[in-house]
């Protein structure tokens, strides 16, 4: 963690350099809303239909600069190398992921997944996690005087656009580029709206609220959003397009999913979610669950009736929910969403999950606790940044868990987390690692070891893949392999 | 050198975790969502896809049969043969005692009165 401190100052004192400044217009006005178009679940579905039947396989990426990413893209090996189906039509497990919700480092690794599949999960290595990031940014502010100008986020933007994303648009992650390319997973990125705390995630869904063609959107752009460190990166701005003639005809058109509400369209859902019964100045929501009500009223924002809302303002999605499981929650419990594994179960579609959670956090090296002075200005700072950042969303996982259980037989939470690691020196050596978008290659390729190794060696894994007709190969190394390699090599 | 924790994810307790009350929660209320059963006010309509809360892509359930849906208002619709929905029904779903899939809430839809034509056409 001291390094990771060390580094976050030394980011915030290169790129404090870069002027602030208007963003460029990200976003084009939404022509049309149809809940059958655009970046959304059904249309990933339509052009990638899965092998398997009746699974649901859904991964969760956290934050935590390169750690996560390459723990995240090991964890994506993993399921690469196991086969499942029937014994004449076996398939990568990893070709029939549904869903995967990033935030931050870990979207690095989700988008490109995304845009170039299993085949692609190689190259990842040499094009960003084992690449001087940290000095290319710094190269590029520094030398660039153009950049002195930029916004922080988008020599970031631009960075990731030109080396490690090429260029490409959510609309390549639509279409399918050659006969048999699966898009297929639907990918959630996340970042945190600065105005409402709460999560935006890259879908249409959301976009179709600011009224925004996520299609026209770079992919850089969007990681960029779920990865901008406070501080050391400034916000990434969307220009919010709401309310437009696209809402006000969805309104009329009874199968879009939108009505009017107080005299302004506004999804079906939201209205249901804001329900309430108003009594002496207080409005009591008629949801049993307030966290639907709170989601209502997020969303409803996005509508820009009062008109004061014509940006919105995102910071990395850590500070919203560190391990990318808001939506992944939210598809599992809840029938508005697409898609909503919920209502696959209630129709039977689905009778099977399984949930990989992949959680890089840190933890602090400080010792703060061996002395009696208070810790100075830098460390408070770099603290409250990163505290929130580092936390991990265990009320999630376990409700998670109690309706897995309730529900999908057999389930499967499988967890990547480096509390898992029983060696107590080995678990300390991952806890601290840098975040840092720059690591040694060497702990590159040990976290990208751990993250296959911890998912082929898990129990639950392992039933579950037995359970789609497969078997999943040994892992080499293994967690004490590699734990054994990490003590030879300190 | 030690393998790898214990599987369950919830088998840890003692262990230390940094944050967070994983057991807690575990033990907790869980889920706000309840068991409905969804009618037509006519009794028609066995097996025809229920969506709700605007959600024609994934249906939530079918007329007939108990299926799990969130608390608080909820909108429940039919499309059957026609373009638009046909049969509604806005309703507040609480989680009264014995919910479950035996003892449902039920929820009967109304006919939509079909909108009259444009003057002139």
């Amino acid at each position: 963690m001291r390094a990771s401190l060390t580094r976050a100052a030394a980011a915030v004192a290169l790129l404090a350099v870069a002027a602030c400044a208007a963003s460029p217009d990200r976003t084009t006005e939404l022509a049309r809303i149809d809940q059958r178009a655009g970046y959304r679940y059904v249309t990933i579905d339509a052009n990638g239909p899965k092998s398997v039947d009746k699974a649901a396989v859904l991964m969760s990426f956290s934050g935590g600069g390169t750690r996560a990413a390459a723990l995240a893209d090991g964890a994506l090996r993993a399921l690469a190398e196991t086969e499942v189906g029937s014994a004449n039509n076996q398939v990568p497990l990893a070709s029939q992921i549904d869903v995967i919700s990033s935030v931050s480092g870990g979207s690095v690794t989700s988008a490109y997944f995304a845009l170039y599949g299993i085949d692609g999960l190689g190259n990842l290595e040499q094009n960003f996690l084992k690449r001087d990031i940290v000095g290319a940014l710094a190269g590029r502010t520094f030398f660039n005087p153009g950049a002195w100008f930029q916004p922080r986020i988008d020599i970031l933007s631009s960075y990731l656009d030109q080396n490690v994303f090429q260029g490409k648009t959510y609309q390549d992650l639509i279409a399918a580029e050659a006969p048999g390319r699966s898009r297929r997973p639907y990918v959630i990125l996340n970042a945190a709206d600065m105005a409402t705390g709460g999560v935006f995630s890259f879908t249409q869904d959301q976009f179709d609220l600011i009224c925004g063609d996520l299609a026209k959107l770079k992919v850089a752009d969007a990681v960029s959003a779920s990865a901008a460190f406070p501080v050391a990166l400034s916000a990434l701005t969307l220009r919010n397009h709401a309310p437009c003639a696209a809402q006000t005809a969805a309104a009329a058109n009874p199968v879009s999913g939108w009505t009017t509400s107080d005299g302004a369209p506004a999804p079906v859902r939201i209205v249901n979610d804001r329900a309430a019964d108003a009594a002496a100045g207080v409005a009591y929501p008629k949801a049993e669950n307030l966290a639907r009500f709170r989601r209502g009223t997020v969303a409803l924002t996005y509508l820009n009736r009062d008109g004061d809302k014509k940006y919105v303002q995102l910071l990395d999605g850590g500070i919203a929910d560190n391990l990318g499981l808001t939506q992944p929650f939210r598809l599992l419990t809840s029938p508005n969403e697409s898609p909503s594994f919920l209502n696959q179960l209630n129709t039977g579609r689905v009778n099977k999950v399984l949930l990989v959670v992949v959680n890089a956090r840190g933890e602090s090296d400080k010792k703060f606790g061996e002395s009696p002075t208070p810790p100075g200005v830098t460390d408070m700072l770099l603290t409250s940044i990163g505290t929130p950042i580092d936390g991990t969303s265990f009320q999630f996982l376990g409700q998670l868990d109690q309706l897995l259980d309730d529900r999908f037989k057999p389930k499967s939470i499988v967890l990547v987390d480096f509390d898992l690691i029983a060696d107590r020196a080995c678990r300390s050596y991952f806890h601290n690692m840098a975040t840092s978008w720059t690591l040694p290659p060497r702990q590159v390729d040990d976290l990208i070891a751990l993250g296959k190794a911890m998912v082929l060696q898990s129990p639950r894994y392992q039933a579950m893949v037995a359970a789609l007709g497969g078997r999943v190969p040994p892992a080499r190394p293994t967690v004490e392999e590699i734990c054994a390699r990490a003590r030879l090599g300190s | 050198m030690e393998g790898l924790s214990p599987p369950h994810l919830f088998d840890l307790a003692g262990r230390g975790w940094a944050r967070g009350s994983a057991q807690a929660c575990a033990g907790g209320s869980g889920m706000a969502l309840s068991w409905v059963k969804v009618v037509r006010s006519d009794g028609t309509g066995e097996g025809v896809d229920v969506f709700v809360n605007g959600n024609f892509v994934d249906a939530a359930g079918t007329i007939g049969t108990a299926f799990r849906t969130e608390t608080g208002q909820c909108t429940f619709e039919t499309l059957d043969a026609t373009p638009a929905p046909d049969w509604r029904k806005v309703a507040t779903i609480d989680r009264p005692p014995g919910n479950s899939k035996n003892k449902p809430i039920l929820v009967t839809l109304e006919l939509i009165a079909p909108v009259p034509p444009a003057p002139g056409t």
